[in-house]
This record gives structure tokens, C-alpha cells and sequence, in this order.
């Protein structure tokens, strides 16, 4: 089973608080291919989110190559080899980078400043 | 599939005017319907029932034509307007025994497992119950005749945070197997922020919004800034407020201007409504 | 219409209003204006029927159920001419036993055939006043009843008064050989109750779909 744990109050928009948590679940073997995802529905019930905030973490899930759907039957994680896994996993980080990225660059940072950053929270 | 279709509602009153509302609810979702008091939302609910005229405007329930197909059409709709505060001094019984009369769908054993489910016991009168048990009854009453298409007006109101807290995870599981829609009226925005897949929003007789409910929250940003940042932004806020260190206002996020120093957040629906609210006030100044 | 019906009986008319049939036991004083043994139905039932109906949301609540807005008007005007019936018939045994009780008859009209038509003729006045006027509003019961009840007193009142200033009429009304006379005013009762009312009906459903409610 999935964990997903939502926060109202993070700003984090909460379909993409799901879209990350499963995600980091499928990349880090947590969750196994073939897997079967919680209906749609269901989902939304049990964690009191409104139906289109899951579909939309869902088809995102779908749309970056981590899980399949299949009519009638619902959601699967993907068949991923390892290699599949941590070209998944770079890929997310990639876009995750830019997106940070232009935002420190917004900011007028530079090179050296944000690596010193990382480096300071990466330890 | 639309479950109910609204198209130019107009309805012109003597000091109220519903000018050309318009939305759709589709199946197997909920639909919140904000709007202060006196906006127009139970003119606008009433209207779809036919209870009220409207001097224009089309409404379709599962594809249909509501005017002409208004019988057929009602056995599949599940209502509670105003409280339940039919027949008060009457028992539950009573008025069951009256309302699954009027249903070709009625089905007793559904019935007797949501009086179960919810605790209610048939033989007390209706004016014993608690608001969140009246508004199970009525949802029992809909249940049992199989309605589909749910409409609500004000169901929260007089409910305490658990009881609402309850009766909105309710509203989950009604449509969880994606058969049934509720539309529902209330001014407590906060009641839509979990459950809601859609919200329409009606100011002052206009709908201002219907849109999934992460679409309208993404729509609008709340801005702060200094006092010398308002004059120019001042024409792209929908409207703010002054405080002695600055302001804080609504805008459209499209409208949200770059190379400023400004602090811009996702509003929460409450803060959509109180600017929106504040525009139609400052509007009303402004003409006199 | 059937559901609407059952509902009129089940829910919103209180069973007491039918104990009001039994007023019609005032037919056995003697010497007295019978009428009033019948107004009761709109001094104590229809008032309160109505000003009932308005507290428990009878109006509100069947016209959410899948029903037409018509039905709604028909199903309690036709329940009140029931009750009105119902009045009827008590008086109509009570009247029986009247006339055993005092074979020589009363200073005012005698409760005979020709009674029990004018008795039609003053519900119909009542019901021709009252539901056109409720219903253009379904909520203001006051007026509308007021308005109704005086003008079928003003009526009962004429005829009885008719038939104490002017003899001929009396006896035309009362005595047997003219038993024609009188059976012909409770048929053209009957029938003037029976346009009244579907005028009535006509008449108050057209204003009820106008309605906003």
C-alpha cells in the first residue's frame, strides 16, 4: 500500500504533493511495478481531496511514464528495469532542477552561491 | 455526461437581478456554489426547479430538457431547501410513508439501511432532530428514490464543525461511484476547500467563476506589497486594502505584472469571495 | 395526484378538522338559522388547515416531490370539498332527525332539500372567493378567508331573511306539495357547487404557476 500524506497549509499545490510522493515511492522500488494504484475515487475519499485533484496527480503519474492505465481496471505502476528507474529518477530531478533553477536565477544568484547553498543543506 | 446543464438564467427582480447564469455539473462529481447572502444562490437553485420562473434561460438534467421532461425528471432528483422543517410535528415515519409514494424507484431496503447507517430512528418527529439529522433524513428520503443528481441548499449551515466534518465525507462517498452529483449552496467556504471538485461562484446575481476548484485558486493570486507599489498595480487588483505598512489585494493571475517587489500566494476561496465582495461594494460608493 | 392526496390526509390535515362534521349536531336546536351548523367548516377548519399548512411547509414540500404544480392546487381543493361533503352528509342525518323531532317546522328555513342546495350554493360562494384568492399568493391565508366567509354569511343571511319577510317563498321552500321546487334547488345547488369548484380549481392552479415560490 501507498503512503501519501497531504498538507493543507505547505502552499505545495496538493496534486502535486501527490504526484511527488508517489513518484519518490515508484523511483525508490517502495512500490513495485504492477502494482495496482487506489481507484480514483477512492483515493479522493480517503484522504478528503476532491476527485480532479487526483486525477490530475494520476495523469501526471501517467504522462511521466510511472504508471499505466488500463480501462475498467485502474492504475498500475510501470514495468521499470533499473535502468528505466533511474533515468525516471534523473528526469524528475532534471525538471525539478529547472524549475528551481530559473527561480534562483529570478532571484540573481550566482553559480557559486547556490552551490554553496546546496552544499550547506546537503550535509 | 452533464448531469445538469444551466444556460443564461435570467431572472429580473424588483432589487435583484440573476443575469445570464450559466454552468455545468458533470456526473460523479460535487459541485460547491459560493456566493454571499443574497447573491442569488437559492434564486438560482430554485430556478432550476422550476419553483421559481426565470424569464429566460435553459435548464437540462441528464440531457433533458427540465421544462418539458419536469416530472420524469424530478423522480431522479434528490432535494433539501431551507432546513427540513416539513411537517415538523409529524413523526419520520409518517412522511417517509407519504414520499416513497411519489417514487416509481423507491426501494425500502436501501431505505431501512441508510436510517441504520445514520442513526435515525423513524419514530421521532421531525422537530426532534438535530440540523445534521435532518439533513440525513433528506438524504435518506434522496437515496432511497434512487436521485442522482443531488441539490442542496445550505445542507451546512447549522452544523457544528464535526457534524459537517461528516456529513461532507458523506458527500464523498455518494460519489465515489461516480453515478451521482451534488451541487451544493453555502456561504462557509471552507466546507469546499476539501471535498469540492467544482465551485461556481455567484456575485450579486453574476457568475463570477465555475471551474474545478484548482483551476479557480490558480486563477487568482493574493498580492502584498508596500504602499508605493499600489499605484501601480492599483488598475490590475480586482481590489485591496490599505494598511499602514502597505496592502494587500486580489488579482488575476494573468494580470499579475512582473519586476515588481511584490509577495504574490494562492488565495484561499474565502479571500476570492471577500475582494470580490469588497470590488461590488467599492462599485456601489462609486455610483453614489 | 394520488400521492398528493394521501399526503392532503396523511400529513397535512389534522383528522380533527373532520370532528368539525360533527357541529352539524347544532341542526338539532330548534328554530335556529341551520346555516350556521355549517359554517363552522370555514370559521375553525379552513382556517386553520391553511395557517397549519403554512407552518409545516406543506406548500414547499409538494412541490419539490415529481408532481405537477396543478396537482398540488387540485389535491387540497379537492380534500377540502371532501371535508365539505363530509359536513354535508352529518347534516344530512342530523336534518333527518330534525325533521322527526319537529314535525311543524321552524320560523326560518327548515332543513330540507332546498336547504341542503343554498347549503351547496354558500360552500361554492366560499370556495369560488377563497382558493383564486389564496392561491395568487399560497402563503396570505387571512384575508382571502375572510373575504370568502363574509359574502357566504351575507348569503345565508339573504336567504334566510328572504324567507322570513316574504311568506310565499317559505312555503314554496317548505311545504311538501312543492317538493319539486325544493329537490330542483338542491339539483342546481349541486350543480353551481360543482362549477364553482371547477372554476375555483381553474382559477387558483393558473395563479399557482404563475407563482415564484
Amino acid at each position: 500500500m501507498i503512503d501519501i500524506v497531504i498538507s493543507n497549509t505547505s502552499g505545495i499545490p496538493i496534486y502535486q504533493q501527490i504526484l511527488d510522493q508517489i513518484s519518490a515511492q515508484i523511483i525508490k522500488g517502495e512500490m513495485h511495478p504492477g502494482d495496482s494504484l487506489p481507484a480514483i475515487r477512492t483515493a479522493a475519499k480517503e484522504l478528503r481531496i476532491s476527485v480532479i485533484t487526483v486525477k490530475k496527480a494520476w495523469e501526471e503519474l501517467e504522462r511521466a511514464g510511472l504508471i499505466y492505465s488500463m480501462v475498467g481496471k485502474g492504475c498500475f505502476v510501470a514495468e521499470l528495469s533499473g535502468g528505466d528507474l533511474s533515468e525516471k529518477r534523473n528526469e524528475l530531478f532534471g525538471r525539478r532542477m529547472d524549475k528551481d533553477f530559473a527561480y534562483y536565477k529570478e532571484l540573481g544568484l550566482s553559480l557559486e552561491e547556490i552551490i554553496k547553498a546546496i552544499e550547506a543543506r546537503y550535509r | 455526461m452533464d448531469m445538469l446543464k444551466v444556460t443564461n438564467l435570467n431572472k429580473r427582480y424588483e432589487k435583484f437581478h440573476l443575469k445570464d447564469v450559466s454552468f455545468t455539473l458533470d456526473k460523479g462529481y460535487i459541485m460547491g456554489f459560493i456566493g454571499a447572502n443574497g447573491a442569488g444562490k437559492t434564486t438560482t437553485l430554485k430556478s432550476i426547479l422550476g419553483l421559481v420562473h426565470a424569464d429566460s434561460g435553459e435548464i437540462s438534467v441528464l440531457g433533458n430538457d427540465f421544462a418539458q421532461n419536469e416530472m420524469a425528471l424530478k423522480q431522479q432528483i434528490g432535494f433539501m431547501f431551507g432546513g427540513v422543517d416539513y411537517y415538523a410535528k409529524q413523526r419520520m415515519s409518517a412522511v417517509t410513508d407519504v414520499v416513497r409514494r411519489f417514487y416509481q424507484t423507491w426501494d425500502d431496503a436501501e431505505y431501512q439501511r441508510c436510517l441504520k447507517k445514520f442513526d435515525l430512528d423513524e419514530n421521532k418527529k421531525i422537530e426532534e432532530l438535530s440540523d445534521g439529522m435532518k439533513v440525513k433524513y433528506a438524504l435518506t428520503l434522496a437515496l432511497s428514490h434512487k436521485a442522482e443528481l443531488f441539490l442542496l441548499d445550505e445542507p451546512t449551515s447549522g452544523l457544528d464543525p464535526v457534524a459537517r466534518d461528516e456529513l461532507l465525507e458523506l458527500f464523498q462517498e455518494l460519489i465515489e461511484d461516480g453515478d451521482r452529483s451534488i451541487l451544493f449552496s453555502t456561504h462557509i467556504t471552507s466546507d469546499l476547500e476539501k471535498c469540492a471538485d467544482f465551485i461556481t461562484y455567484i456575485e450579486n446575481g453574476r457568475i463570477v467563476a465555475s471551474e474545478t476548484k484548482d483551476d479557480l485558486i490558480a486563477m487568482y493570486r493574493i498580492v502584498k506589497g508596500a504602499k508605493n507599489e499600489l499605484e501601480r498595480i492599483r488598475p490590475n487588483l480586482i481590489s485591496y486594502k490599505k494598511h499602514s505598512f502597505g496592502f494587500t489585494g486580489l488579482i488575476k493571475t494573468d494580470n499579475l505584472p512582473g519586476g515588481m517587489d511584490l509577495v504574490a500566494e494562492a488565495p484561499t476561496l474565502e479571500e476570492i469571495m471577500i475582494y470580490h465582495a469588497k470590488k461590488e461594494a467599492d462599485n456601489e460608493t462609486a455610483v453614489i | 395526484m394520488k400521492q398528493l392526496l394521501y399526503k392532503e390526509f396523511k400529513l397535512a390535515i389534522n383528522p380533527l378538522y373532520y370532528l368539525v362534521a360533527l357541529l352539524s349536531a347544532l341542526i338539532l336546536i330548534p328554530n335556529w338559522p341551520y346555516f350556521i351548523a355549517l359554517m363552522y367548516f370555514f370559521f375553525i377548519a379552513v382556517p386553520n388547515i391553511f395557517a397549519t399548512g403554512k407552518a409545516s411547509g406543506d406548500i414547499s414540500f409538494s412541490v419539490m416531490m415529481p408532481v405537477r404544480k396543478r396537482d398540488v392546487v387540485g389535491s387540497r381543493i379537492l380534500s377540502i370539498i371532501i371535508i365539505e361533503l363530509l359536513q354535508l352528509v352529518a347534516a344530512g342525518v342530523f336534518a333527518l332527525i330534525n325533521s322527526v323531532m319537529y314535525p311543524g317546522g321552524s320560523n326560518l328555513l327548515d332543513p330540507n332539500f332546498a336547504f341542503f342546495g343554498f347549503a351547496f350554493i354558500m360552500y361554492a360562494v366560499f370556495n369560488v372567493i377563497f382558493f383564486p384568492m389564496f392561491y395568487k399568493t399560497a402563503y396570505k391565508v387571512g384575508i382571502p378567508v375572510i373575504l370568502a366567509m363574509v359574502v357566504a354569511v351575507v348569503f345565508a343571511a339573504v336567504v334566510e331573511t328572504v324567507v322570513i319577510l316574504v311568506p310565499a317563498v317559505q312555503v314554496v321552500l317548505e311545504a311538501p306539495q312543492y317538493i319539486g321546487v325544493q329537490l330542483g334547488v338542491l339539483a342546481a345547488g349541486v350543480v353551481i357547487f360543482i362549477i364553482a369548484n371547477y372554476v375555483a380549481y381553474k382559477a387558483s392552479a393558473k395563479r399557482f404557476e404563475r407563482l415564484d415560490l
